[in-house]
C-alpha cells in the first residue's frame, strides 16, 4: 500500500505546480504581448517596420471620386450604388435585393434594392461584430460573425424592418485573428464554413481551426471538409462537377514574393489537406513548422494568385451575357497585399478546363491602384440574373456593375 | 505616482465651461443650418485655434494624421468612442463634414514637447516601455503617426494615460487589435511613465 502523501508534500507541490503556470502563463503573455497578431515572424528592417494591414477611410468615396475601372473591349463598367461603407461579401434575393455585409469599420449588413437611378441602400443590422460572412438562402439571410451564425427569415418582405435573427449555430471558436466568415450553402444543400488559423502562422487545433466544414441548414451535422486551410474568404462550387473551389490566402512576411496565394479544389472532401502550416503555396515548408514536412504531402494548389494578393471572393460564371469562353471560368477578387511594398489589386479570371486543370488566370477589371496607393479594393463577386457581374469594394465603399453588349 | 493624474470626476468639471461654450455654438440654430465654419469653431472652442487647448485636460489635435481624426470623428459619432461632448459634437455631421473637418485639422501645428523640467530616471522608463512594446513600429520613430495611427509625441500626459486605460479596459478599440496587445498586462505606473515620456519625447 502506497503511503498517502503528506498534507506538507501536497502544499509544496501544488505551490511548485501554481508557480509553473504562472511563469509559463507570464511567458506566454509576454510573448503574446510584444506584437499584435498580424506582426508575429516580421523581419526586423525599416521597410518591413512599416508595414502594417491597409485601413480603410471610415467614409466611402463619393461617387464622382470613384476609380475609374476598366475591363477587355466590349465590356462596360458602371457603379452599381456607391456610399455603402465597407461593403464586403454580397448575395442576391430571389426577389432581386443585393444584400451587402461589412467587416472592421461599419459592423452593419446593408440591402440595396430598387432599379437603377432609383436604387437605395438600407440598413438591415448594424453594431455587429465582424459581420463578413452572409448567405442567402430559401427566402432566408443568413449572417455569420467570428461566434456564430444567425438567420432572418423571410428578409426581403420586411427590408424595413427586418425580423428578430434566429440563431444557427454558435460553436464558432469566436477568434479575432481570421475568425471573420465567408459562408455558401453547396449544391448539396449543407452550408458551408469556414474557420481560419487564430493567427499569422501557428500549428492550432486541426479539429477546431484551419479548415472548411460544412452544417445542415439547421445547424446540425458538423463534417469537416477541407483540412490546412489558413484562411479561406472566398469559395464556390464548380457549375458542372460540383466541386468546392476556394482561394486561400498564405502566411505573411516570408519574402516580398513569399509565399503565393493559392486557388484550391477539394477532390476528396473530409481528406483533403492543403498544407497550412507546415507547406505554403504548394512548393515551400514553413521556416518554423515545416521541418520534417514535405509539401508532397499535401494537396497542390489549381493555380497560384500571386504573393500576399489576398484572393477573396470567387464565382464561377455561370451566366450566358458575357462571350463563351468566360463559362465557368471563375472570377476573383484580388483584394491585394498590405505586407508587400509594391501593392496591386484587381478581379482576375481563372479559366478551368474539362479535366479541372485551370489553364490561365489573367486581369479582368483593373484601375484599382495608383502610384502604389489603393483607390478601391475588391472583395467579392457576384453573377447577377441578367448575367451582369457585381463587384464590391470595401475600400472606396462602393459596388461596381461589369455588362457586356449592349 | 498619480497625484498628476486628476479623479475623472474633476476632470469633468473642469471641462464643464468650456464645453457649454462649444455646445453655445453648436445650438446656435438647427443642425442642418449650421456651416461648416461653426463645426470648426466649435472644434477650435475646445482644443483651441492652433490645436493646442489651455486646459491641460483636453487633448492636443494638431498635426494628427487625417485618416486618425476621421475615424476618431466616425467612432464618436456612431458612438463607438464614448464621451458626452465630442459625441454630441459629431452626431449630425455629415461624411463630407467629417472628411473636411479633418482635413483641417489635420493641418493644424503639432504640438511642442512639454517643456518642463525632464526627470532623466522617468523618461528613461518611458522609452525603454516605448522600444519593449514597438510603440514606433506604427506610430513611427519619432511618434509623429501615419495614416490612422495617431502622433503621440506632444500628447497631453493625462489624455495618453487615459487612452492607455481605455484600450486597456476595452472602452477603446481601433482599426486592428494592436493597441489593446500594446498596453496589455501594464499596470498604471508603467502606463504613467510611458504618458510622461511620449508628452516629453525629443527626437
Amino acid at each position: 500500500m502506497h503511503p498517502s502523501p503528506s498534507p506538507r508534500g501536497l502544499v509544496a507541490v501544488s505551490a511548485l505546480a501554481a508557480c509553473l503556470v504562472a511563469a509559463t502563463a507570464t511567458f506566454a503573455q509576454e510573448k503574446k504581448e510584444e506584437e499584435p497578431f498580424w506582426a508575429v515572424g516580421r523581419p526586423k528592417g525599416e521597410v518591413t517596420a512599416k508595414m502594417a494591414p491597409v485601413a480603410a477611410p471610415p467614409v466611402p468615396t463619393p461617387e464622382a471620386e470613384l476609380p475609374k475601372l476598366t475591363a477587355p473591349p466590349g465590356f462596360k463598367v458602371e457603379v452599381y450604388q456607391s456610399g455603402i461603407l465597407d461593403a464586403r461579401g454580397i448575395r442576391r434575393g430571389d426577389k432581386g435585393t443585393v444584400f451587402v455585409s461589412s467587416l472592421f469599420v461599419a459592423g452593419k449588413i446593408y440591402a440595396v434594392t430598387g432599379e437603377k437611378g432609383k436604387r437605395v441602400t438600407k440598413v438591415l443590422a448594424s453594431g455587429l461584430e465582424l459581420p463578413n460572412g452572409i448567405e442567402f438562402n430559401k427566402g432566408s439571410l443568413y449572417v455569420a460573425t467570428p461566434k456564430q451564425i444567425t438567420r432572418y427569415d423571410n428578409i426581403e418582405d420586411n427590408l424595413d424592418k427586418p425580423p428578430a435573427p434566429v440563431v444557427v449555430y454558435d460553436k464558432l471558436p469566436g477568434d479575432i485573428p481570421h475568425g471573420w466568415k465567408f459562408i455558401k450553402f453547396g449544391p448539396d444543400g449543407k452550408l458551408y464554413v469556414p474557420v481560419g488559423g487564430p493567427c499569422n502562422i501557428c500549428d492550432p487545433d486541426p479539429e477546431k481551426y484551419a479548415q472548411i466544414f460544412r452544417i445542415n441548414a439547421d445547424g446540425t451535422g458538423k463534417e469537416i471538409v477541407a483540412r490546412g486551410v489558413r484562411n479561406t474568404v472566398g469559395f464556390d462550387f464548380h457549375p458542372r462537377t460540383k466541386e468546392l473551389w476556394f482561394t486561400d490566402n498564405q502566411r505573411d512576411w516570408l519574402s516580398e514574393d513569399m509565399p503565393i496565394d493559392e486557388l484550391n479544389r477539394v477532390a476528396n472532401p473530409g481528406k483533403d489537406n492543403f498544407g497550412f502550416p507546415y507547406c505554403h503555396s504548394g512548393m515551400m515548408t514553413d521556416p518554423e513548422f515545416g521541418w520534417g514536412k514535405s509539401c508532397d504531402d499535401y494537396v497542390k494548389p489549381a493555380a497560384l494568385l500571386g504573393p500576399h494578393a489576398a484572393p477573396l471572393g470567387m464565382r464561377f460564371y455561370t451566366g450566358t451575357m458575357f462571350p463563351q469562353k468566360y463559362r465557368n471560368a471563375i472570377f476573383i477578387a484580388r483584394h491585394g497585399p498590405w505586407n508587400r511594398t509594391k501593392k496591386y489589386a484587381d478581379v482576375s479570371v481563372a479559366y478551368v478546363d474539362a479535366s479541372n486543370k485551370v489553364t490561365k488566370v489573367e486581369p479582368f477589371l483593373e484601375g484599382f491602384v495608383k502610384d502604389n496607393q489603393y483607390l478601391g479594393r475588391p472583395v467579392d463577386v457576384l453573377v447577377m440574373a441578367d448575367g451582369s457581374l457585381l463587384v464590391s469594394d470595401d475600400h472606396a465603399g462602393a459596388i461596381y456593375r461589369v455588362s457586356y453588349g449592349k | 505616482m498619480a497625484s498628476s493624474l486628476q479623479p475623472r470626476a474633476r476632470r469633468l468639471i473642469a471641462f464643464a465651461p468650456i464645453l457649454s461654450l462649444a455646445a453655445g455654438v453648436l445650438s446656435a440654430g438647427n443642425a442642418s443650418a449650421q456651416t461648416l465654419q461653426d463645426k470648426i469653431a466649435a472644434c477650435a472652442a475646445c482644443h483651441g485655434e492652433t490645436g493646442q487647448p489651455a486646459n491641460p485636460d483636453i487633448p492636443t489635435i494638431g498635426g494628427q494624421p487625417k485618416l486618425f481624426v476621421m475615424y476618431q470623428l466616425f467612432y464618436y459619432r456612431e458612438g463607438r468612442r464614448k464621451s458626452p461632448e465630442m459625441n454630441t459634437v459629431a452626431k449630425d455631421m455629415s461624411d463630407a463634414e467629417l472628411t473636411a473637418i479633418s482635413d483641417y485639422v489635420a493641418r493644424l501645428p503639432a504640438p511642442p514637447p512639454l517643456t518642463d523640467t525632464i526627470e532623466a530616471a522617468r523618461y528613461r522608463r518611458g522609452a525603454d516601455l516605448a522600444r519593449i512594446r514597438l510603440c514606433a513600429s506604427c506610430h513611427n520613430p519619432d511618434y509623429s503617426g501615419r495614416e490612422q495611427m495617431p502622433r503621440l509625441a506632444g500628447q497631453r500626459e493625462g489624455y495618453l494615460f487615459r487612452a492607455f486605460k481605455d484600450y486597456q479596459a476595452g472602452v477603446r478599440v481601433g482599426t486592428q487589435a494592436a493597441m489593446a496587445e500594446a498596453v496589455r498586462g501594464l499596470g498604471d505606473a508603467d502606463l504613467a511613465d510611458l504618458a510622461y515620456y511620449l508628452a516629453r519625447f525629443r527626437p
